[in-house]
């Protein structure tokens, strides 16, 4: 059997399976069987399916599929010879190794999110399921897909779920967080459209390979302003998806008003959104650099500010939501600063991301289960009550920091490397100095809520941390470990797809 | 300078000191995350110089006067970044019309 | 390439929905307003979208059986933006109608449309858990 046949599956399990649980959720034993099936099948279907291109339909590109002689003989006398030989007339998914290590992290994330959500909620909902899952198929056709249009419209799904899983969260305010995340989305999403549009009316078409062959073949001329207006309507949407300023503020918000396992569903959003949305910009874009420092000047205030204002924050909540933000002001730096190494520095620091963001959504979501309070100030002491996640939590906040021997530390080093060899040493140094006050921010963070005297008035419930959660700490650990200990284990596959960005 | 801070600090984050506790961490960690912004900002504009040399130098000094002027910036920063929808929209569409110019002048 | 005045007067038909619908979203304060200059920005990008694919005196991209092929590919318009419009219309609906029931939620709840009082949250840092 053919191995690219999984290469659509990773996007049609989850996507079927939200529709089951949501038609039956009614039967609580059934939907959570079936949750658990998809879950388990999330990261496994990556490490199975054979790299390759899938073309749906089976529409390949007629000079690719031989297929030039089944064309009536008027029409085979136009094409023969012509671009229109090598174009995609079906959306393309591209799966390679690069795809393969992050679908399957991305699995990972989704399938604890999963677990988690079935554990820690008393009655397992349907509705929260159906979310989940329909996130993380769209976040798999995010990486998969080759057509920018197929990328818009899993992007404005996500977009729709995204708000979903904030409204169900039960969290005071949501309802407003939400209208207020549409109303600018509406805006980010339509205008990333409109870049798109430009960009379909200039090349006429929607696949990523074939614009590319269409500027560089000189059949579209380059520095057209329209071309150039659609770079910057890209770029837009690019921020939008991310959460970079000036969206940082809304994306902090809606992190901070879900549910632990639905955060880590939306911060990989953001991550996947930036690597996928930023290195289309840098494949078709590439070759202007008023796109590059855009995108690195937009990435740089993002990290600054991201940081100093959780530096600010009292809710810890808050605090890692804008701290994620500020991460992702890393990514876009890899990303933009446009050279094979840096595009791979970037793609790797995102893989780690998506752990490590994950890991304190869910570390400082315990501290929530027990103390039902994210206020820093009023919080204290609680290494006594749980001394074992306490210290899971500090890890992950350690390993945010880019402390050794974990995942972020190598991929924070192969971003200063990077900036270095680009000849931008000062991004280099406003990197370490950003990476020492986070450092700061989670020992101010664990001294307050894990080491200081508790607070007469603060009330701990005696319920057990759930085990499952528990699990998923210890997994996510090992894989910073492992990651952190072994990094050409991602990175040789990662380079794949930075390669593969640059490639004409 | 520490007692006209933390004067500014309590006006901003609430009056009450009973409900809005400015305790030492918290004016330290507001201190210092003031001062990196400094740093960041004036190194970052130092890449300004890949445009332009004379912009980056236009740049710099222009942070040195805000900074010896506006300190300290983090509660005026603060207060920018509520969640306040208004706010959030304008920068937005101010985010949108910088992008669409600087495209439009820059890459010619 | 002919100029259309078709072409024309739509293109600048998207452009004028799009800036209608940012002043509203910026200047206008009642909820449903905002949200109908939203649907307005989506609107003109569909506008624009269907007017790429026009094309003057063009017939419609189905190739019958007794066509000239040459004659075919001269006349015919570009058929992929309207099946990415249509696409992009449903999209546009489904999320118009998720703003349209939040804003009818907070009606209830709150009892005003107003967005500044509405949409501007000042308890910052308040424990924020039911």
């Amino acid at each position: 059997m053919d191995g690219t046949v999984f290469i659509p599956l990773m996007v049609i399990i989850p996507m079927i399976c939200a529709i089951l649980v949501n038609l039956i959720h009614g039967t609580e034993t059934v939907t959570k069987i079936i949750a658990w099936i998809a879950a388990i099948c999330l990261p496994i279907v990556p490490l199975v399916a054979t790299f390759g291109n899938h073309f749906f339909g089976g529409y390949q590109p007629l000079a690719a599929g031989n297929l030039m002689s089944t064309l009536p003989e008027a029409s085979n006398a136009i094409i023969s010879g012509t671009v229109l030989q090598i174009f995609h007339p079906a959306i393309t998914y591209a799966f390679g190794p690069g795809q393969q290590v992050v679908l399957f992290i991305l699995g990972l994330v989704a399938m604890c999110a999963v677990f988690i959500a079935i554990a820690e909620t008393k009655q397992t909902s349907g509705v929260y399921l159906f979310m989940l899952f329909m996130l993380s198929a769209a976040l798999m056709a995010f990486v998969l897909t080759d057509d920018i249009f197929n990328l818009y419209v899993f992007f404005e799904i996500a977009a729709l779920v995204q708000v979903g899983l904030i409204l169900v969260s039960r969290v005071r305010g949501n309802y407003e967080t939400g209208l207020k995340y549409m109303l600018l989305g509406e805006i980010g999403g339509s205008f990333m459209l409109l870049g798109i549009g430009l960009l379909l009316g200039m090349t006429g078409n929607v696949n990523m390979t074939d614009m590319v062959v269409m500027i560089h073949s000189g059949l579209v001329n380059p520095f057209n302003p329209v071309l150039l207006f659609a770079a910057a309507m890209l770029i837009y949407g690019w921020l939008y998806a991310t959460g970079l300023p000036p969206f940082n503020a809304i994306k902090s918000e809606i992190y901070s008003k879900g549910l632990p396992s639905g955060s880590m569903i939306l911060q990989s959003f953001s991550v996947i959104g930036c690597i996928t949305i930023g290195l289309a910009i840098i494949r078709i874009f590439g070759y202007l650099p008023t796109t590059q420092m855009a995108m690195l000047a937009v990435s740089v205030i993002a990290m600054i500010l991201g940081i100093c204002m959780a530096m600010v924050q009292d809710d810890y909540k808050r605090i890692i939501a804008y701290l994620a933000v500020g991460e992702l002001g890393y990514i876009g730096v890899g990303i933009a600063l446009g050279t094979a190494y840096s595009i791979t520095a970037g793609l790797f620091q995102a893989v780690n991301e998506l752990v490590v963001t994950s890991f304190l959504f869910i570390g400082f979501g315990l501290v929530l289960y027990k103390t039902k309070t994210s206020k820093i100030s009023k919080l204290g002491g609680l290494a006594e009550d749980m001394p074992v996640a306490a210290l899971l939590t500090v890890l992950a906040g350690l390993t945010m920091a880019g402390v050794p021997p974990f995942n972020v530390f190598q991929s924070k080093y192969m971003l200063v490397q990077a900036s270095l060899q680009a000849g931008i040493p000062e991004l280099a140094i406003i990197m370490i100095i950003l990476s020492i006050v986070t450092f700061l921010a989670f020992l101010k963070m664990a001294y307050a809520i894990f080491l200081r005297p508790k607070p007469d008035d603060l009330e701990v419930s005696s319920a057990n941390v759930p085990k499952t959660t528990m699990v998923v700490m210890v997994v996510f650990l090992i894989i910073c470990l492992v990651i952190g200990l072994f990094p050409s284990l991602v990175t040789s596959r990662l380079a794949y797809m930075a390669l593969a960005a640059l490639a004409l | 300078m520490y007692d006209k801070l933390v004067e500014i600090l309590k006006s901003t984050f609430g009056a009450d000191p009973e409900k809005t506790l400015v305790t030492g961490a918290q004016t330290s960690s507001i201190i210092s995350a003031e001062i990196v912004l400094m740093a960041s900002l004036l190194i970052a504009a130092l890449t300004i110089r890949l445009v332009s040399p004379a912009l980056m130098i236009i740049a710099v000094i222009g942070l040195m006067l805000l900074f010896m002027y506006g300190t300290p910036l983090m509660p005026k920063l603060y207060k920018e970044h509520t969640d306040d929808l208004n706010n959030m929209m304008f920068y937005a569409v101010l985010t949108l019309a910088i992008i669409a110019i600087v495209f439009y002048w820059g890459a010619l | 390439m002919s100029f259309s005045i078709v072409q024309c007067g739509s293109l600048l038909t998207a452009a004028l929905l799009m800036i209608i619908g940012l002043v509203a979203l910026v200047y206008l304060d009642n909820v449903v307003k905002k949200i109908i200059g939203a649907a307005f920005i989506g609107d003109g990008v569909n506008l624009l979208l269907i007017s790429l694919g026009y094309r003057a005196n063009g017939i419609t991209y189905i190739l019958l059986q007794d066509m000239n092929v040459t004659n075919f590919l001269g006349q015919a318009s570009y058929p992929l933006p309207f099946a990415l419009v249509l696409t992009s219309i449903v999209i546009g609906a489904s999320t118009l109608a998720v703003m349209l029931a939040l804003s009818v939620v907070l009606y209830k709840r709150h009892g005003t449309l107003s967005a500044s009082a509405l949409l501007n949250d000042k308890k910052i840092g308040e424990d924020n858990n039911e």
